[in-house]
């Protein structure tokens, strides 16, 4: 691993407590604001999702150095480490690697960028920004934890804010949408708080069982949790243990067919949440997998298991279903949001090939994929706010009448489909080699070339019927793009570009973490 | 008692005893007082405040004078120890929350003064009784003066006809169980020579379900009878009725006190009396607390009544804490002392909100808009719906974790999966209220002023809720099973 | 069901006679005929009340099934030892005096329905609805 080892004793760096509960602060001071001073709330909640943003950068660029204290066990840095529940031996338990450090930034990216993305959100002004605050604390918590019941706290609590967020802020159906979100990921986590406590308990129990995921994992990997472990319906416990987290993550990236809660949500939700569902929450099922599930389940991730190929097969479905979807739509956001299903679809693929280049290919996408779809809800956003509808059919020719606008969209949308040069063609090119290198996800990756393929098609076709052609003549008194709203797509833009052509930025930080993880995976024996 | 009351009389007098019931004597004491002086009484407060007051000083008394080891007393009619103890002061905090709660529902319509306290104080009494019992006819007497007084609560409004067809239909349900009940302690009698927790179990372990196989009837009896109390399905009928008819703080004290009170005595029952039939009873239980949850979530579905919406919720509550009672380990009694803990709060402050409203809060439709009237009630009401839900941070969270691990540790992880699959149908219909509450407008005028003693009952169940779900551990310590 | 629950009871008899000596002060009837006699009261008190729709009737029907409890604590006690008996017989009170209040109770809700409602059968008053 990077660093050196463990760093003995001392005072624990506190980045990663500042890092998660600094927009705690930021709500509870917002919560004390009066309700008309709405500029000052807007300037507290970027200041509040300012700071974590410095450290994660800080803290980013350390990793990248590798210079960071490191913890030894699976590279873990910046290592926080309390007693909390003692009795059931539950702790506050904090560390990053390279698989969270670059999703940590874009995590704190998003929120700082949310905040300026609604700065126009005049109703409730108070309750949004604290919620948005809230939610905030609730992601970067899932990234950070360490600790499996810690975790399972920050994921349930980031339910609450986005079910708000969306009912109170939404559009015409929100609340259906709002419910429909709530349900479907609750179901989706209590299926892993049975695993999750399950695991707990083959671990020793009250007596001496743990949380922490880490050792779980070794645990899990050298049999000692399987001794006298329950079975259901035939499967053993890691197997059934692995499907119950499974489905938990699968509800969140989403697969298909869990899938249906996504357009939904997306087209109620504002912009600055549909930036924030696509751009970090999607993510955090992947990493849910990356970080607990994969790992514990390690008897059933030999390459070439039935497991494997399962897991590449709907990876593979919804790359090319959501892209299928995608292209029917005629609603932008819509389309959006299946675009999301088809892309999240290749980090699924990326996971099922098990090797070095897809498992890298997969966390580079989930970073490419977080900036080009938060770039494109923005895109569909802008566009949103000045003709309040996001009717395909009905746009035409903005590019004549808004040429800023049309630039960045393009390049958003460009980097969506894949072009050469931006960032996700590094991404998914990595997971398709990888795939196809894979014997047993080979044909799937042959297969997966379809969604690309219809993926330029819709994306093009977009392009056509929004910034080309004739301008229809309702919208002659459109205006062009404003300095807030570029200021919100430029950095994603920029992220675009750099990580396309320089993507060593990006691959280099997780490359060793994504290497032990492979090797934890594939190769046997603790 | 039968058979010991001879040869113990020599141990000593039984005043000594007395000692040992302070909370109930503290209890027994005001109502008597209260009845004495009820035509005396010319302002409520009054009895308020002497019923709070009785509360605190039975919880603190109940605290003060618990014995380090457990003590048996009365010719081992009663036993007095950590679970005894826990769920004294659980009970008495439900009376004093019920009384807070009841402080505007009470003045103004037709209720005797003093009557109803003194009834509220007396059904506390056989609460206790019920959970520090350790011979069935004890228990048996408790379970009965908590109903007794229960069914003249449900129906004290004497002229709204709405109450007293809760009343009667509670009173035929209950006082039906109780006699299986009774049939069943008597065939227990017959079958195994004792009353007594301890003797039963010793001529169980003698002679067990495998050889006898007909302590089956008395068995499932007692349990059927027990599970009436806790309102399990399929003994939950009386439930959503009584519920609904009832005035809602007392409501609130049969969903908490009297929740809490049943689940004390099957704990106890289970756990010591038929501790070596385990097999059996967990087969029992399970199929009790899967149909109660099944049951429970998915009839709540269709209410609009929400005082009858709380009672299918309290039906699938009783579900869950059942399943701590699976394994038949202290574990797992600990894990349901837990749960009923947690639940009570939640669930007197779920009810809290409701009376705060008044009318209004009866009805399911009647909450919209209301947080942009009453931002902070419809803030508590969130926090006490998730809680019943079971998300993190709040107590019920806690709650569903430690029910969760008894059941897997029981190796029931099928009714756990089942356990959880429910509560996201219950999540629904809670979340319901919530986006009645924030994302629709308000369609009345803003609900009048709240007497200050229900905002302080509702803060308190607040608080509870509160840090038992950051810090579950510094509020269930004590959760010792017997 | 009836037979059923016969036969059970019977075996209770059998294992209650079992474990204790043949008593002195036991009265020349045997035990089972006692027992007999309760299961005949509890399931005649168990079809009151599952069949009759009257609340006068049901009440009826609940102080039945009392009584066979209570006649099978007495008789049992009376087959175990004097000191049984005392003891059984001290619960048989207990059983007749809770019986009392509560009928007492039943009678005045029911007094009260009948005024409100204007009668006495348990469906008729339904007010309260899903």
């Amino acid at each position: 691993m990077q660093g050196g080892p463990v760093s003995g004793g001392g005072a624990q760096p506190i980045y990663l407590t500042l890092l998660t509960f600094a927009p705690l602060l930021g709500m509870l001071a917002i919560l004390c604001i009066p309700k008309a001073k709405k500029e000052v709330i807007r300037t507290v909640a970027a200041a509040a999702t300012l700071l974590p943003l410095v450290i994660s950068i800080f803290l980013y660029v350390q990793d990248w150095n590798g210079t960071g204290p490191s913890h030894g066990q699976a590279g873990m840095r910046f290592v926080e480490k309390h007693g909390w529940i003692d009795s059931f031996h539950i702790e506050y338990f904090l560390g990053m690697d390279g698989i969270s450090a670059p999703i940590i930034l874009l995590s704190c990216l998003l929120f700082f960028i949310a905040v300026f993305s609604s700065w126009t959100i005049n109703k409730g002004v108070k309750g949004y920004f604290a919620l948005l605050c809230l939610l905030e604390v609730g992601v970067n918590g899932c990234f950070l934890s360490l600790d499996f019941f810690l975790f399972y706290v920050f994921w349930e609590l980031m339910l609450l804010p986005m079910y708000f967020l969306i009912g109170i802020w939404g559009g015409p159906r929100r609340e259906y949408a709002a419910i429909k979100f709530f349900l479907y990921t609750l179901a989706g986590s209590v299926l892993m708080l049975v695993a999750l406590v399950a695991i707990y308990l083959q671990s020793g129990g009250l007596e001496s069982g743990t949380f922490n995921i880490l050792q779980l994992q070794e645990l899990m990997k050298s049999g000692a949790l399987q001794e006298g472990a329950p079975s259901l319906l035939g499967m053993d416990f890691q197997t059934w243990t692995f499907w119950f987290l499974f489905l938990g993550f699968a509800v969140k990236i989403p697969i298909v067919p869990l899938h249906t809660w996504l357009p939904d949500a997306h087209v109620e939700a504002p912009t600055a949440i549909s930036v924030i569902l696509a751009g970090i929450l999607l993510k955090l099922g992947a990493y849910g997998m990356m970080r607990i599930n994969f790992p514990l389940g390690t008897a059933l991730m030999e390459p070439g298991s039935g497991t494997t190929i399962a897991i590449g097969v709907i990876g593979m479905v919804s790359i090319v279903y959501g892209a299928f979807v995608a292209m029917a739509q005629t609603d932008f956001k819509r389309l959006v949001a299946y675009s999301s299903v088809s892309h999240m679809g290749f980090v699924i693929l990326g996971f099922a090939a098990l090797n070095d280049m897809g498992m890298n290919g997969a966390a580079a996408q989930l970073f490419n994929h977080g900036t080009s779809s938060a770039m494109m809800f923005l895109i569909v956003g802008v566009v949103y706010d000045r003709v309040h509808h996001r009717n395909l059919n009905d746009f035409g020719g903005l590019g004549l009448k808004m040429p800023y606008y049309s630039g960045l969209a393009t390049v958003g949308l460009f980097a969506a489909l894949g072009l050469p040069g931006l960032a996700n063609f590094v991404s998914e090119i990595m997971i398709l080699i990888g795939a196809f290198n894979a014997p047993h996800t080979q044909w799937m990756a042959v297969v997966s070339v379809i969604g690309i393929v219809i993926g330029a098609a819709y994306i093009l076709w977009t392009i056509q019927r929004v910034f080309l052609g004739k301008l229809n003549p309702k919208y002659e008194e459109i205006t062009d793009i404003d300095g807030r709203e570029a200021f919100c797509q430029i950095p994603f833009a920029a992220l675009c570009v750099l990580f396309g052509v320089a993507p060593f930025l990006l691959l280099d930080v997780f490359r060793d973490s994504i290497k032990s993880l492979v090797t934890f995976l594939t190769v046997a024996g603790g | 008692m039968i058979g010991t009351v001879v040869t113990q009389k020599a141990s000593g007098p039984v005043l000594d005893d007395l000692v040992l019931v302070v909370p109930e004597l503290i209890f027994v004491g005001t109502a008597l007082l209260l009845i004495l002086i009820a035509r005396r009484i010319r302002k409520t407060p009054v009895a308020i405040v002497l019923t709070v007051a009785a509360a605190v000083a039975a919880a603190l008394s109940a605290v003060w004078f618990a014995p380090a080891e457990p003590t048996t007393g009365f010719a081992g009619m009663i036993t007095v120890d950590g679970y005894a103890t826990f769920f004294r002061v659980l009970i008495a905090a439900t009376v004093g929350m019920t009384t807070l709660l009841s402080v505007r529902s009470i003045v103004g319509e037709e209720v005797p003064r003093g009557d109803y306290h003194a009834l509220l104080l007396l059904a506390a009494t056989g609460m206790m009784f019920s959970a520090s019992a350790i011979d069935l006819l004890t228990l048996y007497l408790g379970l009965e003066l908590t109903t007794l007084c229960a069914i003249v609560l449900v129906g004290i409004k004497v002229d709204r006809p709405l109450a007293n067809e809760a009343a009667i239909k509670y009173f035929l349900l209950a006082s039906f169980a109780s006699a299986l009940l009774l049939y069943g302690i008597a065939l227990t009698y017959g079958a195994t020579g004792a009353t007594d927790f301890a003797g039963i179990a010793a001529a169980l372990s003698k002679e067990g379900l495998a050889s006898a196989p007909f302590l089956l009837v008395p068995l499932g009896l007692v349990t059927a009878g027990l599970a009436f109390k806790i309102a399990a399905v399929p003994f939950h009928a009386w439930a959503p009725d009584a519920y609904q008819g009832a005035s809602a703080p007392v409501a609130a004290f049969l969903a908490a006190g009297s929740k809490a009170a049943g689940l004390a005595a099957l704990g106890r029952v289970c756990l010591v009396a038929f501790g070596s039939e385990t097999e059996v009873l967990s087969l029992l239980l399970a199929g009790l607390a899967a149909l109660s949850i099944i049951a429970g979530s998915v009839l709540a579905l269709s209410q609009t009544d929400m005082k009858r919406l709380l009672a299918y919720s309290s039906i699938a509550h009783a579900g869950y804490a059942v399943l701590g009672l699976l394994a038949g380990t202290g574990e797992g009694v600990s894990a349901m002392m837990t749960y009923a803990f947690f639940y009570v709060f939640m669930t007197l402050g779920a009810f809290g909100v409701v009376i705060a409203l008044g009318k209004r809060g009866e009805e399911l439709d009647r909450y919209q808009g209301l947080a942009s009237q009453r931002p902070g009630m419809a803030a508590l009401m969130l926090l006490f719906l998730l809680s019943l839900t079971g998300i993190p941070p709040t107590a019920g969270f806690a709650a569903k974790f430690v029910i969760i691990q008894s059941a897997v540790r029981a190796d029931h992880i099928a009714l756990a999966i089942l356990a959880v699959v429910c509560s996201v149908i219950s999540a629904f219909i809670y979340m319901r209220v919530v986006v009645l509450m924030y994302m629709k407008d308000p369609q009345e005028a803003a609900p009048s002023r709240v007497p200050i003693a229900v905002t302080v009952a509702i803060a308190l169940a607040a608080l509870v809720t509160l840090v038992g779900g950051i810090s579950p551990g510094s509020l269930t310590a004590w959760a010792v099973s017997p | 069901m009836i037979g059923c629950s016969t036969v059970a009871l019977l075996e209770v008899a059998a294992a209650a006679l079992h474990n204790t000596a043949p008593s002195e002060v036991g009265s020349p009837i045997p035990l089972h005929w006692y027992l007999v006699m309760s299961i005949v009261l509890f399931v005649f008190g168990l079809a009151i009340v599952l069949s009759r729709r009257n609340l006068i009737y049901i009440l009826i029907g609940i102080e039945l099934i009392l009584n066979a409890g209570s006649l099978n604590f007495v008789a049992f006690g009376s087959y175990r030892s004097r000191e049984a008996l005392v003891d059984t017989t001290i619960v048989g009170t207990f059983i007749i005096v809770l019986a009392a209040a509560e009928a007492t109770i039943a009678l005045a809700i029911v007094l009260n329905v009948f005024g409100l409602f204007n009668t006495v059968r348990p469906e008729d008053p339904n007010l309260l609805r899903e």
